[in-house]
């Protein structure tokens, strides 16, 4: 960990490329800490004091985080001053220790709301089944859930018990659960089959991005440190490409609950109508922020599990087309244009050429036809053709199959 | 005749001081009681009186002691009896007073003998007795026995009840009186500052302004015209004293408070505290941590089974009699840091090399850690009176804010701190002493860390 006062002299980068120079450490209360600032492209202007509310990744860092520099001329002794080598490896090997530790998972906040997400759908899912008597004994073999049940898990859910946060109705369930988890989590070590989120170095490293440890480049230099890919298997991508589908899936549910920009109360007072719209407003940015973090999240997911499937060591042409297609996906949740998207989507037909992978090449036809329909009817239709001859061969219902007219 | 009263309290007036508790005691329950020495106007015809008092009455107590039914008992037992011959809903409750036989030969009226007993020979603060008493009164069938399985340690040196809701009702006044006169406080000044720590109490039970007590304390006990040094006990102590009547200061200032705790207790003695708080009329509502934690600490509190730690290190009194639940505890302790620096070598680190420089930050790196697997336990050791002791505490509910980081960081830097708190204590394997905090906070108290010689 720095100490506060070496933050004085660094110039922090702002989401909106505005530049500040952290000029005097003021104090650091349990919920923030705050120094004085001054914008360096202003340096007439005089200090304002910034509160940096915790938790802040570059807190807890030990090496200057990435949105950080050291401005050299007014202090050129800083005692965090090093070559951008030393600084990037002394910053690797924390890294590494980090995304190895059992619990890093309950510091991604977003983690923790898949967590919870998670239980809430166990309950939902198997609650009624299990007060019933009807619970299937392998139910925590479903492949949904199984990469998402680990110690943490266990752990969250002993939680919710020990402090009493589950209602009457479903407490046998979740007293149930803690004592089958443990239980299922002993078979799959023994036979090898464990593989959980959390312990997944590829998973955690996303999440290092996602808490802000780390940026993009900084998410390559570490993901191609041989001690990391050490560490990656076929198992660890196709986690990964689990938790790309789980992020596209929060996000798409998310999008769907945004409040409209359009909602507000003309039965109220004027004042009361400010206040709704302003909560309105709050609200809908605070899940646009869930959403655009959940989407980025998804993209370098997809982008890792790309990247590791394309090594060629690996070469699994599969899970290469799947990243591609989820890519494209998570990109039309925001509504961007179509360009990235349809070249992803065209890569990843390249790469669903195999038998196996014929239903995900469907998926990709579909995508395509739809994005150049307008642009290019004749490779739209010819895509769609493709698309229903794949479902011929996979006996897909009449009443289910493609009947788009391009 | 509407029903004015819900008990009439029939005695012998040789058990009057028994019978005088027991109706303060159920007046505190909410219940209103007809006790002859409260509703007896001098110069009236108190025969009279008398009837109309057993008229007015929903139920009649017949409470017989060594000296088993009085002459006018007597009559009024029979006035009662004959009412209730007529009047199916009219009860008579037979009550056997401390001061009662122990063996079962009391010789009484044969009619009595009809009715179901309410066994007090136990003490007045027995819990199984009171829940039947007040089921009796309000007419409900009491049920099985709510008694909880694990034995308690009963004070019966007090022959004051001690069950009650308010917070003097739940002082020792005899443990209180005696650690008074150990810190030097004349007896004749002693009923003045006990009369008014018990208003104050429950006073300043609002949760509003638990702060108020502690705050007044310095000035009225200089107005006794004591000693500096017996005024500087007395605050700390009567400060702890407070502390432990007001629960809600506790958890107010609290620096851990262990939900996981809070639940299981109170999981453990549900059955009891519920039945207590509806025998009170006062069910509760709330499945709050906080409620649970107040509800919890009031049943002990009020059943007499709530240890005042500090009194029995100040009067020198062995720490543990017997299984007792719940305690309050001062004493002085620091942290195993060897502990803390396996977890955390860079704080061992950063202590040796910049131990100038340790702020807030250094605090949220150890006790605000997001990774709850790692350095789960606070494993701290240190005294309560003479006694050496271990306290563990999950690190999860430890809080760090601005009004617990410079204790915290004085227990990360090796030097002890002293803590109090409610909690309960148990044997460790190594024959050692171990207490598991509910909740605690950092005290201000020093003189109860080892018994005061003075006296």
């Amino acid at each position: 960990m720095i100490p506060r006062e070496d933050f004085v002299g660094t110039i922090r980068k702002e989401a909106n490329g505005q530049e500040l120079l952290l000029e005097e450490f003021m104090g650091e209360g349990s919920t923030a800490v705050v120094y004085a600032i001054k914008p360096v492209d202003e340096p007439g202007k005089s200090q304002t004091v910034m509160k940096f509310f915790k938790p802040q990744a570059f807190l807890e860092m030990s090496v200057l985080n990435h949105a950080f520099r050291i401005d050299k001329e007014m202090y050129p002794n800083h005692p965090l001053l090093m070559e951008p080598d030393e600084r990037l490896r002394r910053l690797t090997e924390e890294m590494l220790t980090r995304l190895s530790s059992n619990g890093f998972e309950f510091r991604v906040t977003l983690y923790k709301k898949i967590m919870s997400s998670a239980v809430e759908g166990m309950a939902r899912t198997y609650g009624k089944d299990f007060a019933r008597g009807e619970l299937s004994k392998d139910f925590l073999e479903d492949s949904q859930l199984k990469p998402r049940i680990d110690e943490n898990f266990l752990y969250h859910i002993q939680e919710l018990l020990e402090e009493d946060n589950i209602t009457a109705d479903y407490e046998p369930f979740f007293e149930f659960l803690a004592s089958a988890v443990p239980e299922a989590i002993t078979r799959w070590k023994a036979s090898g089959s464990y593989h959980p989120f959390s312990s997944n170095a590829l998973y955690n490293l996303l999440g290092l991005k996602l808490e802000d440890f780390i940026d993009e480049t900084e998410l390559d230099h570490i993901a191609s440190q041989p001690t990391f890919q050490e560490k990656i298997t076929t198992q660890a991508l196709s986690v990964l490409w689990w938790l790309v589908t789980i992020l596209y899936h929060r996000a798409a549910g998310l999008i769907q609950l945004l409040p409209s920009t359009d909602e507000s109360n003309t039965d109220e007072t004027a004042d009361d109508s400010d206040y709704a719209n302003l909560m309105s407003k709050y609200e809908r940015d605070r899940q646009t922020y869930e959403i655009t973090s959940c989407v980025d999240a998804g993209l370098i997911g997809c982008r890792l599990v790309d990247y590791f499937a394309s090594q060629p060591e690996w070469q699994n042409k599969q899970l290469s087309g799947l990243a591609r297609l989820w890519f494209a996906r998570l990109l039309e949740l925001l509504h961007e244009n179509d360009e990235p998207r349809r070249l992803a989507l065209e890569s990843a037909l390249t790469l669903l050429t195999e038998e196996d992978s014929i239903r995900d090449r469907h998926d990709v036809l579909l995508g395509l036809a739809r994005i150049v329909h307008q642009s290019d009817p004749d490779r739209a239709l010819a895509y769609l053709r493709e698309a229903q001859v794949i479902e011929v061969k996979l006996n897909i219902p009449l009443e289910q199959r493609t009947r788009e007219v391009v | 005749m509407p029903h004015r009263f819900e008990v009439f309290l029939s005695y012998n007036s040789a058990d009057r001081t028994d019978v005088s508790s027991l109706a303060s005691y159920l007046r505190d329950l909410g219940i209103s009681v007809w006790f002859d020495q409260w509703m007896l106007i001098p110069g009236t015809a108190w025969q009279k009186a008398l009837h109309e008092g057993i008229s007015s009455s929903q139920t009649v107590a017949v409470c017989v002691g060594h000296s088993g039914v009085g002459p006018w008992e007597n009559a009024e037992m029979m006035l009662a009896l004959d009412r209730a011959l007529k009047d199916s809903d009219y009860r008579v409750i037979p009550i056997l007073l401390p001061s009662a036989p122990a063996d079962n030969h009391i010789e009484l009226p044969p009619f009595l003998n009809l009715y179901s007993w309410v066994d007090f020979r136990v003490g007045l603060n027995d819990p199984e007795a009171t829940r039947r008493l007040i089921a009796g009164i309000k007419g409900n069938i009491p049920g099985p026995s709510q008694e909880p399985a694990a034995s308690f340690s009963v004070n019966t040196t007090n022959s004051a009840p001690q069950q009650s809701l308010t917070a003097s009702q739940n002082i020792d006044l005899d443990v209180l009186s005696r650690c008074l006169s150990v810190i030097g406080i004349p007896d004749d000044i002693q009923p003045e500052l006990v009369s008014w720590l018990r208003t104050e109490c429950d006073r300043y039970l609002d949760r509003s302004r638990i702060f108020d007590v502690s705050r007044s304390i310095p000035e009225r006990l200089q107005r006794f015209g004591l000693p500096t040094p017996v005024i500087h006990d007395a605050e700390s102590f009567l400060d702890e004293w407070v502390t432990s009547l007001t629960p809600p200061r506790l958890l107010s200032n609290a620096f851990y408070v262990s939900n996981e705790k809070i639940t299981r207790t109170y999981r453990a003695y549900r059955s009891a505290i519920e039945a207590y708080f509806d025998a009170v009329g006062n069910p509760l509502e709330s499945d709050a941590a906080e409620d649970k934690f107040l509800a919890t600490y009031q049943y002990f509190a009020g059943t007499g089974n709530f240890v005042f730690l500090p009194a029995r290190v100040l009067l020198g009194e062995s720490l543990f009699w017997s299984a007792d639940p719940v305690f309050y505890f001062v004493g002085a302790f620091m942290l195993d840091r060897k502990e803390l620096f396996d977890a955390f070598p860079s704080v061992e680190v950063f202590l040796k090399e910049k131990s100038q420089r340790i702020t807030l930050g250094l605090t949220n790196e150890v006790f605000g850690h997001s990774d709850p697997f790692h350095y789960p336990y606070v494993t701290m050791s240190g005294y309560l009176g003479q006694t050496s002791m271990r306290m563990r505490m999950s690190r999860k509910y430890v809080a760090v804010n601005s009004m617990t980081v410079d204790s915290l960081l004085t227990l990360i830097a090796g030097t002890p701190v002293i803590i109090s708190g409610v909690g309960s204590i148990e044997r460790s394997q190594d024959g050692g002493y171990l207490i598991q905090p509910t909740a605690c906070r950092f005290s201000q108290s020093q003189s109860w860390l080892h018994p005061i010689e003075r006296s």
